[in-house]
């Protein structure tokens, strides 16, 4: 395993990681109505 | 173009704003019909005759008293943000009582629209209704619609924007309360004006006014303002003629201002024939048959749901694992990938999230069925229905609302408790929602019970109706420990029945499936991304067992063993599944597909013949779900799978599990910890951990116990282990 298979296997998992964070943290899973819950925005504020 | 107008779109619950804010701008915002399903605000935007409109879907309320959470959202957008015009949609079917509302609209002195919505109802049921009467006495615009219909809406748009366009002439009339509510509110107001300029600028003047002098408690935080010397003559006045409680003297009026001019300008057919809604609630909401119907409303769903579904799911299973798989192999060959990325692909991807798609189908399928119940109308029976049962063991019903919506998925379910008015009712209901079986735990429903069970689909409706009935046992010992307290009286509205449209079937079946698809592309690949390299670290390690993920599984597996299912692969998809309950199948297809691999000899088809057998299969499993469906009761698809039907991976998950030792883990699945997302959202609902921390533990606790008796009780049975 070279310095390239390295440095992809990191981009992949980053990448993962990132799709995690986003979608599972900011937009609450994105189930049918998740988006009540939003942390991207206040959800109490009119 | 002139200035975009803000609509502010306010209502009772189920008297159609979503429907008609999705009929005027083309939008999909989540239509059921029962109450309660918009929690929040939400908008939708559109251009109509060169002006830009802004739609404001307000939470359905009957009133703006400050006592629930949808009631405090709108009020306070209607006060604050001053929206250029509201949109008061109106159940022409229940006049009286949604004038109600009307009535505190017209106090806020913004220029408004009345849509008659559900007229054609109305109409059906031989009311006449005299629009121009009502224009006439409230000073308002009132426009007939029927938004499932497409029907005035033209005109309502029309009326909106002449209405918006002269707003200074087109004021709602001042209603009279009587002399002494009147007089009382034109010394509050002239008081206010002397000597609080600010305050009477700020909010709607008669509005203030009444607020002020029912003494509502959020409105007296706001302002911070010792108005006792201001109100002290208005409220003697008031007592000595009426008595003490002035917030039900204006509440009185209020309603006597709806009854009157409802009996103004409705007329009812003599002798009202016995409504369809009447004859069947008749039958379902019966005391005795209505909680059988309801579990047998269930079963049919399942029942629906498995026989409509599964054909499609197999050939799913088939093309992901055959020519799908074959075509990323030869591909990534051709372009010479390194053979960890081969790997990474076919058993990381390929085996976690297309495992996990194979139960597309199923899902979909679940969900148009529940996307029936709800339009339909039957759902809130089934809240009503459960709310009887649960009032005779102390439990509140309103409750169950919010645990239906669980159904779906649990995180709009712990978001919908905010219309439970009690905080004490919210975190009860919120820490009993994650029993409620979620379409995310049906994958895993759906592989085992179909491997295992002749009946799959009434193993998995058992499983929920389990959930269903621990969610009552638990509800009852945390009633009596943590949430000591009388169940408050909880009044369900039940709307008519009615036919859905196939069209906002088909749209809101697709708005709730989608995002199964969605969390399949990202965050479920993330995560079969992560279980591959855990399964494969210490790198160029020979056994899975000995991985990282394998060593983890072994470690668990002992606690495990008393439930029948003590393998390191079942601890290890345990373990992964609690970011999200459809991990746990994700999992299993990466742990056991590199074995169903090895199983899988054979001559390589080409292209062509791949993509023939794709078109030929699919043409069979329409055949086979029509055939299911037809034939309805003991047909095929619902018998376990053969072991020559089942797919390698399928085989491999039959040689490490037993029927008892499966529906154990079903349950253990079913009832073990909420996931991740329900987690945040508890976090984010409550404002601490405690409520999850709570979740977790006594969950955890629940699962191991009732698995442990399912598998225990079961081998004491003699039903194998």
């Amino acid at each position: 395993m070279g310095v390239a298979d390295l440095f992809w296997m990191a981009l992949i998992l980053a990448g993962c990681a990132w799709l995690l964070y986003h979608f599972l943290w900011k937009k609450q899973g994105s189930c049918h109505g998740c988006d009540h819950g939003d942390t991207t925005r206040d959800k109490r504020s009119p | 173009m002139s200035r975009p107008l803000t609509i502010a779109v306010a209502g009772n619950p189920n008297a159609g704003k979503s429907t008609l804010i999705n009929a005027l701008a083309g939008s999909r915002l989540h239509v059921g019909n029962w109450p309660g399903v918009t929690v929040e605000k939400k908008e939708a935007q559109f251009d109509f005759a060169g002006r830009s409109i802004r739609l404001v879907d307000l939470p359905g309320t009957y009133s703006l008293s400050p006592y629930t959470q949808e009631e405090i959202i709108a009020r306070d957008y209607l006060v604050h943000e001053k929206p250029d015009l509201i949109l008061n949609v109106v159940d022409a079917t229940n006049l009286e009582r949604n004038l109600y509302l009307t009535m505190q609209l017209l106090e806020l002195d913004i220029p408004t629209v009345l849509a008659l919505n559900i007229f054609d109802e109305a109409e059906a049921k031989g009311y006449r209704i005299d629009v121009k009467g009502i224009e006439t006495m409230l000073g308002v615009v009132a426009v007939p619609t029927a938004a499932t219909k497409n029907r005035g809406l033209q005109e309502l748009l029309a009326a909106v924007i002449a209405t918006a366009d002269a707003a200074a002439d087109r004021r709602p009339k001042a209603l009279s309360y009587g002399t002494d509510l009147d007089q009382a509110a034109g010394w509050v107001t002239e008081a206010l004006h002397q000597h609080y300029p600010e305050l009477a600028k700020r909010y709607p003047q008669r509005w203030l006014a009444c607020k002020l002098m029912e003494g509502d408690t959020e409105l007296g935080k706001e302002i911070n303002l010792d108005t006792t010397t201001l109100l002290a003559e208005p409220l003697h006045h008031l007592r000595r003629a009426h008595g003490e409680d002035i917030e039900a003297l204006l509440a009185e009026a209020r309603y006597a201002l709806a009854t009157g001019l409802t009996f103004e300008v409705l007329r009812k057919p003599e002798a009202p024939r016995r409504e369809i809604t009447e004859k069947i609630d008749r039958v379902v909401l019966h005391r005795l048959f209505g909680i059988p119907i309801f579990l047998f409303a269930m079963w049919l769903v399942f029942k629906l749901t498995f026989d409509l579904s599964s054909p499609f799911g197999d050939w799913l299973d088939g093309m992901i694992a055959g020519p799908f798989r074959r075509w990323i192999e030869v591909g990534m060959g051709a372009i010479g990938a390194p053979d960890w990325t081969v790997s990474l692909a076919l058993d990381g991807v390929v085996a976690g999230v297309g495992f996990v798609l194979v139960f597309v189908p199923v899902i979909f399928a679940m969900m148009f069925f529940i996307t029936f119940l709800e339009g339909s109308g039957y759902m809130a029976r089934a809240a009503f229905v459960m709310d009887r049962a649960m009032h005779t063991i102390g439990l509140h019903g309103k409750s169950f609302i919010p645990m239906l919506l669980g159904f779906g998925c649990n995180v709009p379910g712990i978001y919908a408790t905010r219309t439970l008015e009690n905080p004490r009712d919210k975190a009860l209901t919120a820490l009993l929602l994650p029993l409620m079986s979620c379409g995310a735990r049906l994958p895993v429903y759906v592989l085992f019970a179909g491997i295992f069970f002749t009946h799959s689909g009434t193993v998995i409706w058992s499983l929920y109706i389990l959930g269903i009935a621990l969610a009552i046992v638990m509800g009852l010992i945390f009633k009596r420990t943590l949430f000591r307290g009388e169940a408050p009286m909880f009044i369900m509205e039940l709307p008519p029945y009615r036919m859905p449209a196939l069209q906002s079937l088909l749209i809101h079946t697709w708005e709730k499936g989608k995002h199964f698809l969605i969390k399949a592309g990202t965050y479920i690949l993330a995560v079969s991304v992560f279980v591959w390299f855990l399964l494969n670290l210490p790198w160029g390690v020979e056994s899975k067992r000995d991985s990282y993920l394998g060593q983890t599984g072994a470690v668990m597996a002992p606690l495990f063993a008393p439930l029948g299912f003590g393998t390191w692969e079942a601890s290890a998809s345990l373990l992964t599944g609690v970011i999200a309950k459809e991990i746990v199948v994700g999992t299993m297809g990466e742990i056991y597909a590199p074995q169903a691999d090895a199983e899988d000899t054979g001559p390589t088809p080409t292209l062509g013949e791949d993509a023939r057998e794709m078109v030929v299969s699919l043409g069979g499993a329409f055949q086979a779900a029509g055939h299911n469906v037809v034939s309805t009761f003991g047909v095929s698809s619902l018998a376990a799978e053969d072991e020559d039907g089942a797919t390698p991976l399928k085989g491999a998950v039959r040689s490490a599990f037993t029927p008892l030792t499966a529906y154990a883990f079903m349950v253990f699945v079913l009832l073990y910890m909420p996931c991740v997302v329900v987690a945040i959202a508890m976090r984010q609902e409550f404002g601490s951990w405690k409520w999850f921390g709570v979740a977790f533990a006594y969950q955890s606790l629940l699962a191991w116990t009732v698995a442990l008796l399912v598998y225990q009780g079961g081998r004491l049975f003699g039903l194998g282990g």
